[in-house]
């Protein structure tokens, strides 16, 4: 299980969802500057875009070894999609042949004697930060689900490598309870392919950078103060044993398994890592 | 933990402050002024101008990609092959910050390009038989150097000269050169396919032979007064008057640089002076001599420790995360 090779012939597809709701405006401390939960987000999100596009260029181009999906949910109870032409779903190689704005980012880089140096860089930016409105969390799940029901239901599909789904929110959703919640979360990781099930990875922003940061969280670490930790956790996938290996590399030599497919906490950076493990954990030739 | 593809592209961007030694590198930008990258299985690469020569850098995209070349990038620094372009790893030359704030420091793989032609520029430019009989050259002298490439596609070839040098030897091994044969034999069929009538090419690349002496399998190039051979027993040293100086009985040998030389025997690698004795012994797996810094990272039961030029042990084996 989870071990087939992402191939043109045996392609995944990779949803993001993203929580664009009124209280993302909140501010937050994403790599060393204050911003609002919804441009580290953004930033996230143009990141984890960009890995994908680049992790699938070859020496004849992008190749389609997966197809992609990038929602967000805010506003009046509204899920939509936020890629070229609003489709829900397009290869990776469409997505990288739509030339994407290239915008000026600032990045501070540490030096050695412990200070810092800032410099602009271009940087795509496929998605921009979005902030209004309710959190139709509830109904952004399912719409994932009904996406990619009919994507595992195509026989090309039928011994690919599983869909994974990433929701990067704050937690509240504002269209169900909890226990809703939890339904929609295990009907999306109940959907397969022959290789395994669907994964969720909820990626759990807060403010507040004094709080232990989790990551990849055993059943104990799931347990931080905050209200949305557990209902969260009990949303995320248990990550696969193939991926134990790079998730203890990540955390250090003492985590011990089973993982949760979430994270917690204000420090954004974390998320990057958390996604790009996601992304590099798998085999992709 | 491995540095993304992001993070890669950013220290591309920002080399004086990102790397160790290539900070002063220009990478090839697009159109949008990001680097050009392109993915190998387990690596990721681009183009970088350094010291008014053109490279190129890779970085692992795994923690095993690193590990897969080592022995490689190893024995070809040992080999001065004329056929094999340089290659090396730059131990944790990029440093970069980790989500959770901690540096972490990633070794990188740096390639020499040499000028010349694509094999396509090649096929449009040289007559067929010319590149048929440099096929067959590359093909004699991979024999002899043991060396597979094992993905020897025409991206991967540079016409030099009047020969082919093979790149990218992320998948090469040493043994088992035959491997390449059905390789060699696509090369062929493409030059026969895409034969056009004779063009006398107008473009030539410098090419220096290395230098030549009688009575060796192989030589290497003057260095330090001394010239690496091979002969049927072994790998030694001679003088430019082509006289013994280190007897022919090691299985490798390097070039000498600052009066050190990597060596290798039945036992294992270690480092030679000048007079042919042993400054670190032939036991360990890889020895890794840089005469800039005047150190060496030596590799025992997978675990490196660091010497310095005197042989004097600075630190204690360590895992490879340890190795700086």
């Amino acid at each position: 299980m989870y071990t087939q090779s992402i191939t043109r012939s045996h392609r995944t597809a990779f949803v993001l969802l993203i929580d664009g709701s009124g209280s993302m405006a909140e501010e937050i401390r994403f790599r060393g500057k204050p911003m609002t939960k919804a441009e580290a987000v953004a930033s996230i999100t143009n990141g984890l875009l960009f890995e994908l596009i680049e992790r699938a260029r070859r020496n004849d181009g992008v190749r389609d070894y997966y197809d992609i999906a990038v929602m967000t949910y805010s506003g009046n109870d509204e899920v939509y999609s936020l890629l070229p032409d609003g489709r829900k779903m397009i290869s990776v190689a469409e997505l990288a042949a739509r030339e994407a704005p290239v915008r000026r980012e600032i990045i501070e880089c540490r030096m050695p004697d412990g200070s810092t140096a800032l410099r602009e860089i271009p940087s795509p930016a496929w998605v921009s930060p979005e902030a209004a409105g309710q959190t139709p969390m509830h109904q952004a799940l399912d719409e994932a689900c009904e996406l990619l029901a009919e994507w595992c239901r195509n026989p090309a599909h039928a011994e690919s490598f599983p869909p994974t789904v990433f929701n990067i929110t704050d937690g509240e959703a504002t269209d169900c309870d909890d226990d809703e919640l939890r339904a929609v979360a295990r009907r999306l990781c109940s959907l397969r392919t022959c290789d395994g099930n669907v994964l969720l990875i909820n990626i759990h922003i807060a403010p507040g950078d004094t709080q232990q940061a989790v990551f990849f969280p055993s059943e104990e670490e799931a347990d931080y103060p905050n209200r949305y930790a557990r209902l969260l956790y009990d949303c995320s996938s248990q990550m696969p044993e193939v991926f134990n290996e790079a998730i203890r590399e990540a955390k250090g030599p003492g985590a011990l398994p089973p993982f949760r497919g979430m994270s917690y906490n204000a420090s954004a950076e974390q998320l990057i890592a958390m996604l790009n493990i996601g992304s590099i954990s798998v085999k992709t030739e | 933990m491995t540095p993304t593809i992001q993070t890669f592209t950013r220290a591309l961007l920002t080399p004086d402050l990102s790397f160790s030694h290539l900070t002063d590198a220009r990478v090839q930008l697009g159109p949008e002024g990001l680097p050009q990258l392109m993915r190998t299985t387990r690596f990721v690469e681009a183009t970088v101008q350094w010291q008014g020569h053109r490279w190129l850098l890779s970085m692992p995209l795994s923690p095993s990609a690193i590990v897969s070349v080592e022995r490689t990038a190893s024995r070809i620094g040992r080999l001065n092959s004329d056929w094999l372009s340089s290659y090396r790893i730059l131990t944790g030359e990029m440093r970069w910050t980790t989500p959770t704030g901690e540096e972490q420091h990633s070794d990188l793989l740096l390639e020499y390009l040499p000028e010349g032609l694509s094999f396509e520029e090649a096929l449009r430019r040289e007559p067929t038989d010319r590149l048929l009989e440099a096929l067959d050259r590359l093909q004699e002298a991979l024999r002899r150097l043991e060396f597979a490439h094992n993905n020897l596609r025409p991206r991967n070839l540079r016409w030099v000269g009047d020969r082919f040098i093979p790149m990218r030897y992320q998948d090469a091994r040493f043994g088992h050169p035959e491997n390449d044969a059905p390789f060699f034999e696509d090369l062929r069929a493409e030059v026969l396919r895409r034969s056009d009538p004779m063009q006398v090419s107008d473009v030539t690349a410098e090419y220096n032979p290395l230098c030549r002496l009688t009575g060796h399998l192989w030589t290497s190039q003057l260095s330090e007064g001394l010239i690496c051979v091979e002969d049927e027993s072994g790998y030694g040293f001679v003088d430019a008057e082509n006289r013994v100086v280190i007897p022919a009985t090691l299985r490798w040998a390097n070039d000498f640089h600052e009066g050190r030389a990597e060596a290798e025997t039945e036992t294992g690698m270690g480092l030679l002076d000048r007079r042919g004795q042993w400054v670190i012994p032939p036991v360990y797996e890889i020895v890794d001599y840089d005469p800039v810094e005047s150190n060496v990272y030596v590799r025992r039961e997978g675990l490196w420790a660091e010497f310095d030029y005197l042989g004097r042990q600075q630190s204690q084996f360590g895992e490879r995360s340890a190795r700086p």
